[in-house]
């Protein structure tokens, strides 16, 4: 399959002279299109680093990182802001939507700052919101939504912009059982169905359950790999929770 | 350790404290300089005359700094209160770090003392130098020299300055202990999170606010513009301060309505963000909005209104008056002496010394009243001048020809001729002159004695009869043949002269003077009620515009500094608010040069609403209080209103472009 994300010998060293902490410590890998990819590791295993890095909020320290063969860390400040805009969706935690903007204008912001004319943002728009079934809370304000409906108008809003790669960062973090199954229910179906893209980092053995692949971190190496392969989603999950045992850190918990 | 924190915070949040260190820094320097009059007025050269002015002067800015004060006091209350609230998070954690109540207290109050005294300090500063620059403006308007450049500090401003200020920090330090002790530490911690409602109106409902609000104004100025606002005044405040309130109160929708018309350009870049930020915002401080703008009103028509008035009155003192003095001379020393000068020469003034030529004619009231015979070509602003002036004696004044020939041959101008059955009129301004010019063209006769005079076109002369203000002369004087005018009231007999050419007028003015002060002692039985002089009026009128100019100067500063100031405050609070919204339009990619240009596009737009809307309602304004003054002094003044709002410009944008700056500097924080 096609590479469409690399990694390659990325370190990220923070601090000055004498101290030095090693964020990542030079981690390679690649993730093919379509994939459904899951990053975990305790706290401090260096995944926030790592996303930021490839979405170029970060700069890497060494090593490069190629998203749909652009090297990322050569990119200048102005093409950055661009290629993140362009390229890449975005699905935070916290779902980040503007309070004071509706739904609609939520998902359409990213693409105004993204110079689309109305009638290709307005199809765009429209799109994103079928594809994670939010059509009918179009014109309500994120006050009147629940967090699940909230972050279904965020993943919206990082589909609309037709990303090479959706990053999603604890996206189930801030809401409820329910709500966190309906959402990884939506990021599957747009896996399998349109193809997209998706890195979700999590320490949710439940959440990384729903992924095809997952990379598990651990003092800023990949410290293992597990595949899917044929295996049920239940399957799955306990050889999940086997890794995170021995991986140790809080991962243990929150499964 | 208390002092080594406070000062440390002062310092690491000198950002936060610029709005409220500038303001207490202009809020010092002002009330210094406007207090610190006595000691310019006291290194002028000021005859008697303009010294009794300039007291006047003095007494009206010490009664409105009790006002500035008030209002300042309020306005530093404000600003503190906004400091405060954006380091509840830091004091919050001094209290969980274990430091006391009274201590955080303690640093809270330091740090106040600290700004405030520095700020005093450098307000005064700044004052003592504004006062070298103002003292020259102020020589300028008093007509007077310097005596020489020296250095000036009024010590008794100083200290005036000092002791209102300290009283303020006193306040505000009280009131900082107050609210530190009564908070929960968990709302301090937690008062970042909480949101204001960002939910508007729905749009309709705002629309139909707006448009209300609209009506109610445009009635009010209809009643202004039909020369209303002297009898409708209380109509028009009735129309207007609620139609501004309903105008911003529906402001929001309305503004959302215009801006997302335009798909194509509402879903361009941020516009869709600008219009959001800039609806929810009008939205909740709308009522403060329409407050702004009512004071921004006040500001433009005071700073405008006061210099046109001063204009004005510059204008009634230097009326082309072709005389040097006039008395009102007793009718019956009159009659004893066999005429007004022989009464003076009887009472012992040298008129030959004095005077080169006199005048003296007999002013009477005749039968004629104005409302009645005149009403239907005068406008209403000039009835309602007659009404207050002749307080309800409407009547016209009347002399007779060959008499007031004498005065019109002192002063150089044709004589009237006029036949039997004819009347001449004189007036003082062009106005009337017009209006009556129409009468007499429509072949109107005026009715008196019993007979009907007609009027020629020719016969209405425009002349300034009398030093003392115009208004207290008849606005219309009718020129009788000889005799016609036996029948009448007499209320005047005037004398009038012009001072000899051999000396210069101020010596023989001086010398009137002492002569005539000499006399009384002597006799206080004089044969005139009432004398004065060109140059006397000239002085008083001066007083009059510096004290008009300056008082509506300082009420007008402080109103717009006021204004301004909660402005800022208000965006610095929203910058606040936002910083969260601008960290996820960075993260979705937009450029920084983007939402630069969005944080000035609202704080621009969130700062010309309210003053456009006030500059049309001083548009307005300033039409009205002109034509009750255009009435009396017939003057076209809107040069001096255009400076008032270029100060209004250059104070407004100090704050414009300081809230840019500091929001810029709020949004970029993590």
């Amino acid at each position: 399959m096609e590479k469409l994300l690399n990694v390659s010998e990325v370190e990220k060293i923070y601090g000055g002279r004498g101290r030095i902490t090693k964020a990542l410590g030079g981690i390679s890998f690649n993730i093919a299109q379509g994939e459904l990819v899951g990053i975990m590791g305790p706290s401090g295993s260096g995944k926030t680093t790592l996303l930021n890095c490839i979405s170029a909020i970060d700069t890497v320290t060494t090593g490069h990182i190629y998203i749909d063969g652009v090297d990322i860390t050569n990119l200048k400040r102005n093409q950055t802001a661009q290629f993140r805009r362009e390229r890449i969706g975005f699905v935070f935690q916290e779902f980040e939507l503007i309070d004071t903007l509706t739904a609609y204008e939520n998902i359409a912001v990213a693409l105004a700052i993204g110079g689309r004319n109305y009638p290709e943002l307005r199809t765009l728009v429209m799109q994103a919101a079928d594809m994670v079934g939010i059509g009918d809370i179009l014109q309500k304000y994120p006050q009147e939504l629940s967090g699940g409906q909230k972050q279904r108008v965020a993943a919206a809003r990082a589909l609309a912009v037709q990303p090479s790669i959706v990053l999603a960062d604890e996206p189930t973090g801030a809401l409820d059982s329910h709500a966190a199954k309906m959402i990884l229910e939506s990021f599957s179906r747009i896996n399998r169905r349109l193809g997209v893209t998706i890195l979700m980092v999590t320490h949710d053995a439940y959440a990384a359950s729903w992924c095809s692949r997952i990379l598990f971190l651990r003092d800023g190496m990949i410290f293992s790999e597990l595949n899917k392969g044929k295996n049920d989603r239940k399957t799955f999950f306990e050889h999940i929770m086997e890794v995170v045992s021995v991986l140790g850190g809080d991962s243990v918990c929150a499964g | 350790m208390l002092c080594k924190l406070a000062f440390r915070n002062v310092r690491k949040s000198i950002g936060d404290y610029t709005v409220y260190f500038i303001t207490l820094m202009f809020a010092v320097m002002f009330f210094y300089a406007f207090n610190s009059l006595d000691a310019q007025q006291a290194v002028m050269d000021l005859n008697e005359n303009k010294e009794t002015a300039a007291q006047m002067m003095l007494q009206s800015i010490e009664v409105f700094s009790v006002f500035v004060a008030v209002a300042l006091a309020i306005l530093i209350l404000y600003a503190n209160n906004f400091l405060i609230k954006r380091r509840n998070k830091e004091l919050g954690i001094y209290l969980i770090l274990g430091m006391g109540k009274g201590r955080v207290a303690g640093i809270l109050m330091l740090e106040t003392l600290l700004v405030g005294i520095i700020a005093l300090a450098a307000g005064l500063l700044l004052g003592v130098l504004f006062s070298q620059g103002m003292s020259l403006v102020t020589a300028k308007m008093f007509e007077a020299e310097l005596k020489e450049y020296v250095f000036i500090f009024s010590p008794r401003a100083a200290v005036q300055s000092v002791i209102y200020f300290g009283v303020m920090f006193l306040c505000v330090m009280v009131f900082n202990a107050v609210r530190v002790s009564k908070q929960k530490v968990i709302k301090l911690l937690h008062s970042e999170t909480e949101n204001e409602k960002v939910l508007s109106k729905k749009t309709g409902v705002s629309v139909a606010l707006t448009a209300a609000g609209i009506v109610l104004i445009i009635i009010a100025y209809y009643l202004i513009i039909k020369g209303m606002l002297i009898m409708y005044l209380p109509f028009v405040m009735l129309f207007g301060i609620p139609g501004t309130f309903l105008l911003f109160a529906g402001l929001s929708g309305f503004v959302y309505k215009i801006a997302a018309h335009n798909k194509t350009r509402y879903f361009k870049g941020l516009n869709l963000f600008v219009t959001r930020q800039l609806t929810s915002k009008i939205n909740s401080t709308h009522t403060s909005m329409a407050l702004i703008c009512l004071m921004l009103f006040v500001t433009i028509v005071t700073l405008g209104a006061s210099s046109g008035v001063s204009a004005a009155v510059n204008q009634e003192t230097n009326r082309d008056i072709r005389f040097d003095a006039e008395y009102f001379v007793y009718t019956a020393d009159a009659e004893n002496a066999g005429g007004g000068v022989a009464a003076l020469e009887a009472y012992g003034i040298p008129v030959n010394e004095f005077y080169q030529r006199t005048a003296e004619y007999t002013q009477y009231d005749s039968d004629v009243d104005i409302m009645e015979q005149f009403a239907d070509h005068l406008d209403i602003a000039q009835l309602k001048e007659i009404e207050g002036n002749m307080k309800g004696r409407a009547y016209t004044g009347a002399v007779s020809v060959s008499e007031f020939n004498t005065f019109l041959d002192m002063v150089g101008d044709e004589p009237i001729e006029i036949g039997a059955n004819e009347v001449g009129v004189v007036t003082y301004n062009e106005a009337m002159a017009k209006a009556l010019e129409n009468f007499a063209q429509d072949g109107n006769k005026i009715v008196s004695n019993g007979r009907e005079y007609s009027l020629e076109a020719s016969d209405i002369r425009i002349e300034n009869t009398r030093i003392m203000g115009s208004s207290s002369v008849s606005p219309i004087i009718l020129v009788y043949p000889d005799g016609d005018v036996s029948g009448f009231e007499i209320r005047d007999v005037m004398v009038d002269g012009v001072y000899v050419d051999n000396v210069p007028k101020e010596e023989t003015e001086d010398a009137v003077w002492a002569k005539q002060n000499e006399l009384r002692k002597a006799a206080p039985e004089r044969p005139f009620s009432y004398f004065t002089t060109a140059l006397t009026s000239q002085d008083s009128g001066i007083g009059l515009r510096v004290t008009i100019s300056f008082v509506g100067i300082y009420l007008g500063i402080t109103f717009l500094v006021t204004a301004a100031v909660i402005l800022a405050l208000q965006q610095l609070s929203a910058a606040n608010d936002n910083r969260k919204r601008y960290a996820t339009l960075r993260k979705l990619g937009t450029e920084e040069k983007l939402i630069n240009r969005s944080l000035l596009k609202q704080i621009a737009i969130y700062f010309l609403i309210p003053l456009a809307v006030a500059a049309i309602h001083a548009i307005f304004g300033i039409q009205g209080l002109m034509s009750m003054i255009n009435m009396v002094w017939y003057e076209n003044v809107y040069q001096d209103v255009f400076l008032g709002l270029a100060l209004i410009a250059v104070i407004y944008g100090i704050y414009f472009i300081m809230t840019y700056i500091s929001s810029k500097k709020i949004i970029k924080e993590k």
